[in-house]
């Protein structure tokens, strides 16, 4: 049956589009040969859509910023990560848990004599919280909300539910993985992570009146975990990452004062 | 598939229409933060469901269809439910007796500027079928309409787009002439 111009120009359009049944688009094909006045409607609409569509691929006022680009894949992967199980997402964290002991403890007994026993064991529980309340799961307590830990246990810990990323690093921009609060060989911690420049770094703070100084100090390490300490208040904090020496020190020298400023009073 | 896995399938197929997804959501939202944030949340949504994605098929369609269905939860939330278009396509029935040829010469702002001269419930049906090349179902899933629904106000906004065209083409001899 021959289509008449009035259906072939409903239909006009779903052409453009690829979207008729291989049967009408052979009839339709079949009246546009024989058609002059449909095929000259069908070039207009093939302009008019043409048109738009690089119309709306180069208009500038509707053009995403570079700096909106630039975060949007640093932003969706720090989603990504933080979305990942606890064990999945310290399951690759592993190896590095494990040199941590090793990296804090290590650095730890090298400092003065007096303390560094006491750090020492200070330093391996951090550690060993952060190896097993993440990767093992095998702590007496299951870790909880720091809003939780700061009503039961330490006030303080409230201050790291709203602690923001550090700024001004010079590899880009941290994002926040994970909050909480967790326990190991009977000693607290409030522990951050972040991710930055592609790499983890954890913050554990705990209470602690050890004579550590108030700047961070990068400890001496022997493998390839870095770790920078300082106090604040009554409270110890660690730094901790995989990143180089220089990094660590600096994303430690970006934190202490937001973590300062909060434990000041504590 | 592992966390890297995932990223590198959603980095090779969603990524690339990061700025045609911006590009329409900025010409539908008209504000650049908004845009933002929704693109974002897209992007965000379609990477937690990657899993859901079928591989080679229309990735773009997809995302599109994400991002309109945030926007409509949003603007339910906002109250800011498109206005019922039953009445104005009545209107448009009676008052459409006249569909002008395609102006010989086009520009990319006449183009534009008679696409935002109507409503925007054609506007945005659109976009979606000529810009983001979505099928009539892929557009009727995403703005939950009925597909016929979809093709009336496909042609319906078409035939006012050429009216619009046709408004700013008569506007543009005449200042040509006048100069």
């Amino acid at each position: 049956m021959t289509m008449q111009c009035r259906e072939v120009r409903e239909l006009l359009d779903a052409f453009l589009g690829d979207q008729l049944l291989v049967e009408t688009t052979n009839d339709l094909v079949r009246h546009l040969e024989g058609c002059p006045a449909c095929r000259t409607e069908l070039e207009g609409r093939r302009v008019l859509r043409a048109r738009l569509q690089s119309a709306f691929a180069s208009a500038v006022p509707l053009a995403p910023t570079p700096q909106f680009l630039n975060g949007l894949e640093t932003r969706l992967r720090a989603h990504q990560t933080s979305r990942m199980t606890r064990r999945s997402w310290l399951r690759s964290w592993g190896a590095a848990a494990a040199a941590i002991v090793s990296a804090i403890a290590g650095g730890l007994f090298a400092r003065g004599a007096l303390h560094r026993s006491r750090l020492a064991t200070l330093a391996r529980s951090a550690a060993g919280d952060h190896q097993n309340c993440a990767i093992k799961f095998n702590l007496s307590e299951r870790p909880i909300p720091l809003e939780e830990a700061a009503r039961r246990y330490d006030p303080a810990f409230a201050s790291f539910t709203t602690l923001p990323a550090p700024t001004g690093l010079p590899n880009g921009v941290a994002e926040i993985l994970e909050r909480h609060s967790c326990v190991y060989e009977g000693r607290r911690f409030a522990h951050v992570v972040f991710r930055y420049s592609g790499h983890i770094v954890s913050l554990l703070v705990t209470e602690g009146s050890e004579s550590i100084g108030p700047s961070p100090e990068l400890l001496p390490a022997d493998g390839a975990l870095q770790v920078a300490s300082f106090s604040a208040g009554r409270h110890l904090a660690f730094v901790v990452s995989d990143l180089s020496s220089q990094d660590t020190s600096r994303f430690a020298q970006a934190i202490v004062g937001l973590v300062s400023r909060r434990l000041a009073n504590g | 598939m592992s966390e890297e896995s995932t990223w590198k399938a959603f980095e090779a197929e969603a990524l690339p229409h990061v700025d045609r997804l911006f590009r329409l959501a900025m010409w539908l939202e008209r504000d650049r933060a908004a845009a933002e944030d929704l693109v974002q949340e897209t992007l965000t949504q379609a990477l937690q469901s990657f899993h859901r994605y079928t591989p080679g098929t229309n990735c773009r369609a997809w995302l599109t269809s994400i991002l309109q269905h945030l926007r409509s939860n949003r603007r339910r939330a906002q109250n800011r439910e498109p206005i019922e278009t039953g009445a104005i396509e009545e209107r448009f029935e009676q008052t459409l007796t006249f569909v002008p040829p395609v102006p010989e010469h086009l520009t990319d702002e006449d183009v534009l500027g008679a696409l935002r001269q109507i409503p925007e419930t054609y506007q945005e049906v659109i976009l979606l079928c000529d810009v983001q090349e979505m099928t009539y179902k892929e557009i009727a899933s995403a703005l939950n309409i009925p597909l016929g629904t979809v093709m009336s106000r496909l042609h319906r906004g078409r035939e006012l787009l050429r009216v619009a065209l046709g408004r700013t083409a008569t506007s543009t001899v005449k200042t040509r002439e006048m100069l």
